[in-house]
């Protein structure tokens, strides 16, 4: 045996073994039922097994096992100059302590670029959850609530300054257009007795809270009378609620009270120290419409969320079954918290969420014990273990906005893999009756070199840690038919040679010859193709990109060696009159 | 089994034929490129929101439409994709503050409340940024320019320039006509089909050089035939691989658009109709290109004059 040949047929050997052992863990993997893996994870050594298996199998793409790919970026405008590197590590770093309490399996949480955060979450269940968590800056701060006079003048000069400006702003016109046109049905089924603010501002009781929400949405006459004009801003609002520490406002009526607070004449007369800010709760009126709550709160932040050393969860007893959020604060926040509590008996304590009052509660008395609750009426028990969660996990430094999203089902996950699958095995199985039928013995070689390529790109795979994504598995029955090519192009030469009257050895050895080179430079180019595609491509697409290239690559070698190697050790001490071709 | 081999049949005879045809079939989808200002784009590169739901039994899609527009929900589009229980739902821009806080009702949490005895699943949820869809934009453009300045400077290495230059037309011509039928189609063009757009490129590359790589050979070893007689001769001789090789590829893409689901369908549709569009090119674009070149360059020079190629 010629030493070449020798080589060549141990480096085959050695590659498919190498392959092979690759692939052993995924194939492990997928032969194992959904019971027995549960079997396995439930002891402590059966767990580390399956570890080390998943982690040297071929990892599926999000797209093919279902989660979710978020692209977050950082917002440098909430960040203070010079400081965005420090602030993006920070943010990093509160994100993957936010996801690894939210409890999911293999999160990925890297940086990319100078100020983005790719998101990966495996296998994810409740995808509007996750992006509550992670899309929330979570600044929570305690902040001093304004009632009784401060409210009532500063409404009252905001009304004399908007009424005197004469027309309303651009942004304000439009939002009212566009309102009473959204509004249109429902003004004329609401009752038509409109309360006016002017009329019995009486402390309501909360049963009948918001029986007067302002009567500006009701307009079904199209007159707007001299009352309203003088009033442009409360006329949209109900009386000033004292147990609640703030003003109701519907919620028709919510855009226009944001519009006019925003004018520059609202803006210029607003005091420094104080803003409006609305509350996070959704109450219902007595004619079942929505409304909010508007507060005046001050700008001075007393205490922030930085000084909550834990947070958790527990029923809340004055309204079960919610729950409320327990606060434990640090000896330095337990310190200031007993001294602003101390300063402000019978005033309320804003606890502030991202700029959204979420509870006001009535400071009844000093409370030294370093700890407070936060019973915002959470709506579901998520709502309140999240913010738990968050504020264990900390407010990140900046404000991030979610640049772009991919969620999978797990049910569209199975499906693309299952047709996936599908296809390939069709793909494969047409594509080699064709060139068994065409090609004959030839055609059973090539076959097997069909099986050499797969074998080695799935090896890759495997080896090089990359992940298998839908376009991916595109990519892999790409290949299927693209490998073909090469071996259609060497037995189309050996053919014409054959026809040229030379031997079936000299056929053999001319057609390889001169197929090669067409090989190459045909492949080079769609390599070429693929690697610009990997570069350039995000997520799935880099999937498609490795395997074409690696599939160009592998079935390369599968033509131009395996079955060369093939051909050589048949003709060895053999001169065949006949090739079957 | 064997078919075309040395059927001598004159590919170039045909030229202006085929001229016609690539004229008309590109000019229909420049026409409607024109007419629709542009490719449809996906929300991969104009930014946007999708949601795919799977609601079982499967629903009139009228009542999903008014759901949402209770639900208060605004969608540009509703419909279903790839079966009747799958629901596609095309949601308008969400404001930015929005999209993070995700306190806005969901799509799915809105349709069902609206069907309560239906089951409604998320099966995929999409929402690409204003930012990131022109990034994803500029990056698919450049991919493609990137990739085609490339294969003309390995192509003029490996051959003559005028190779590379008549295999680039030949790809733009192949590139056309696929977008151009995906605009008369009205499908819109995503990451992957950019994706699809690059693999067409490079498998009709392959197709072409295959080609070019015999007329090369054909060129230095017939010195006496004139240019057409070795372009015809080259595409016939390599004729019976360009079949079978674009046969299996094409087995393959039809399978994927067949059976791959709906995901990739577009994808699949994009693939086949290429690499259909590109074997022809590759036999009745590329190579009357390449003799163009040599008539206009040497109108009246005998080519055994001027020697070999390469």
């Amino acid at each position: 045996m010629k030493r070449s040949l020798q080589i060549k047929a141990a480096l085959i050997v050695v590659l498919a073994i190498w392959a092979g052992i690759n692939l052993w863990p995924t194939l492990q993997l997928s032969r194992m039922s959904a019971a027995k893996e549960k079997a396995l994870a439930s002891t402590p050594e059966g767990l580390t097994k399956l570890d080390k298996l998943h982690s040297h199998a071929i990892k599926r793409g999000l797209d093919l096992q279902g989660g979710m790919y978020l692209v977050l970026d950082v917002d440098q405008s909430t960040v203070e100059k010079g400081t965005s590197e420090d602030a993006i590590k920070r943010t990093l770093e509160i994100l993957r302590n936010r996801i690894d309490q939210f409890g999911v399996s293999e999160p990925d949480v890297r940086r990319e670029g100078t100020s983005r955060i790719i998101v990966q979450l495996p296998g994810l269940q409740d995808a509007e959850r996750a992006k509550r968590l992670i899309g929330k800056t979570a600044r929570l701060e305690f902040r001093m609530v304004r009632e009784g006079a401060d409210v009532t003048s500063l409404l009252a000069r905001l009304d004399r300054v908007l009424a005197t400006s004469g027309s309303l702003p651009d942004s304000v016109e439009s939002a009212l257009d566009k309102e009473s046109e959204l509004s249109a049905s429902d003004s004329t089924a609401a009752d038509s007795s409109s309360t006016k603010m002017a009329q019995a501002a009486s402390d309501s009781s909360k049963g009948d809270l918001l029986s007067d929400l302002g009567g500006k949405d009701e307009e079904s006459t199209g007159e707007v009378g001299d009352w309203e004009k003088e009033h442009p801003l409360t006329s949209l609002m109900g009386p000033f609620l004292k147990n609640r520490g703030a003003l109701p406002v519907s919620e028709a009526n919510k855009p226009r009270v944001d519009a006019l607070l925003h004018t520059p004449e609202a803006q210029r007369i607003m005091p420094r120290d104080v803003e409006w800010l609305w509350g996070s709760e959704q109450l219902t009126g007595n004619d079942g419409r929505p409304a909010f709550l508007l507060y005046l709160v001050d700008k001075k932040v007393e205490l922030t969320g930085g000084e909550v050393r834990n947070a958790g969860v527990s029923p809340d007893p004055d309204r079960p079954p919610l729950l409320m959020v327990n606060l434990g604060f640090s000896r330095r926040g337990g310190i200031k918290f007993a001294n602003v509590t101390g300063a402000n008996v019978g005033r309320k304590l804003g606890i502030v969420l991202d700029d959204v009052v979420i509870s006001a509660p009535n400071i009844r008395q000093r409370i030294p014990n370093g700890s407070a609750v936060i019973s915002g009426g959470f709506e579901r028990d998520t709502e309140a273990r999240d913010l738990a969660l968050m504020l264990r996990a900390g407010a990140l430094p900046a404000d991030v906005k979610i640049a772009e999203e991919r969620t999978v089902g797990p049910s569209l996950g199975r499906d693309s893999i299952k047709q996936g699958v599908n296809a390939a095995i069709l793909g494969f199985i047409v594509v080699v009756l064709f060139i068994i039928l065409y090609y004959r013995m030839a055609g059973v070689l090539a076959t097997f070199g069909l099986f050499v390529t797969l074998l080695l790109l799935m090896g890759l795979l495997a080896q090089l840690h990359l992940t298998l994504t839908l376009p991916g598995i595109a990519g892999i029955i790409l290949t299927v038919g693209m490998a073909v090519d090469a071996n259609v192009l060497i037995f189309e030469r050996i053919r014409e040679e054959l026809r040229a009257g030379k031997t079936v050895r000299a056929s053999i050895d001319a057609g390889y010859a001169n197929a090669t080179r067409t090989i190459v430079d045909a492949n080079i180019t769609t390599f070429i193709a693929a690697v610009v595609l990997y570069y350039f491509g995000t997520g799935p697409i880099k999937g498609f990109a490795v395997t074409l290239s690696i599939g160009i690559l592998t079935s390369m070698f599968s033509a131009l060696i395996f079955t060369r190697t093939v051909y050589d050790f048949w003709l060895q001490g053999r001169t065949p009159r006949k090739l079957s071709i | 089994m064997q078919f075309l081999t040395d059927k001598h049949i004159d590919f170039l005879g045909k030229k202006k034929i085929a001229a016609t045809i690539s004229m008309l079939l590109i000019l229909a989808g420049v026409v409607s490129l024109i007419v629709k200002h542009g490719p449809l784009l996906s929300i991969d590169f104009r930014g946007g929101s999708i949601v795919e739901l799977r609601i079982t039994p499967a629903p009139e899609v009228s009542k999903v439409r008014s759901a949402l527009a209770e639900g208060g929900i605004k969608v540009s589009q509703v419909t279903t994709f790839g079966g009747p229980q799958e629901v596609l739902i095309y949601v308008d821009k969400l404001d930015e503050s929005e999209a993070v806080t995700g306190e806005h009702q969901t799509v799915q949490g809105v349709v069902a409340k609206a069907l309560p005895d239906h089951q409604v699943e998320l099966r995929r949820e999409e929402t690409v940024g204003p930012k990131i869809g022109e990034e994803l934009r500029k990056g698919a453009t450049n991919a493609i320019f990137v990739s085609l300045i490339l294969i003309v400077l390995y192509i003029t290495f490996r051959f003559v320039f005028n190779f590379g230059l008549a295999a680039v037309l030949t790809l733009v011509h192949d590139v056309l006509i696929t977008l151009g039928l995906f605009s008369l189609m009205n499908k819109e063009i995503s990451l992957s089909i950019v994706a699809a757009f690059l693999t067409i490129i490079g498998y009709s590359l392959n197709d072409t050089i295959v080609v070019f790589d015999r007329i090369r050979e054909n060129m230095r070893l017939r010195r006496k035939e004139s240019y057409e007689d070795v372009v015809n001769r080259s595409i016939n001789e390599t004729l019976s691989r360009t079949i079978i090789t674009s046969l299996t590829t094409v087995f393959v893409a039809f399978i994927l658009y067949l059976i791959g689901g709906a995901v990739i369908h577009d994808f699949a549709f994009a693939l086949t109709v290429g690499i259909v569009v590109g074997t022809y090119s590759s036999i009745y674009v590329s190579s009357p290109l390449v003799i163009l070149w040599y008539k206009w360059r040497s109108s009246d020079r005998k080519r055994g004059k001027r020697g070999a190629l390469a």
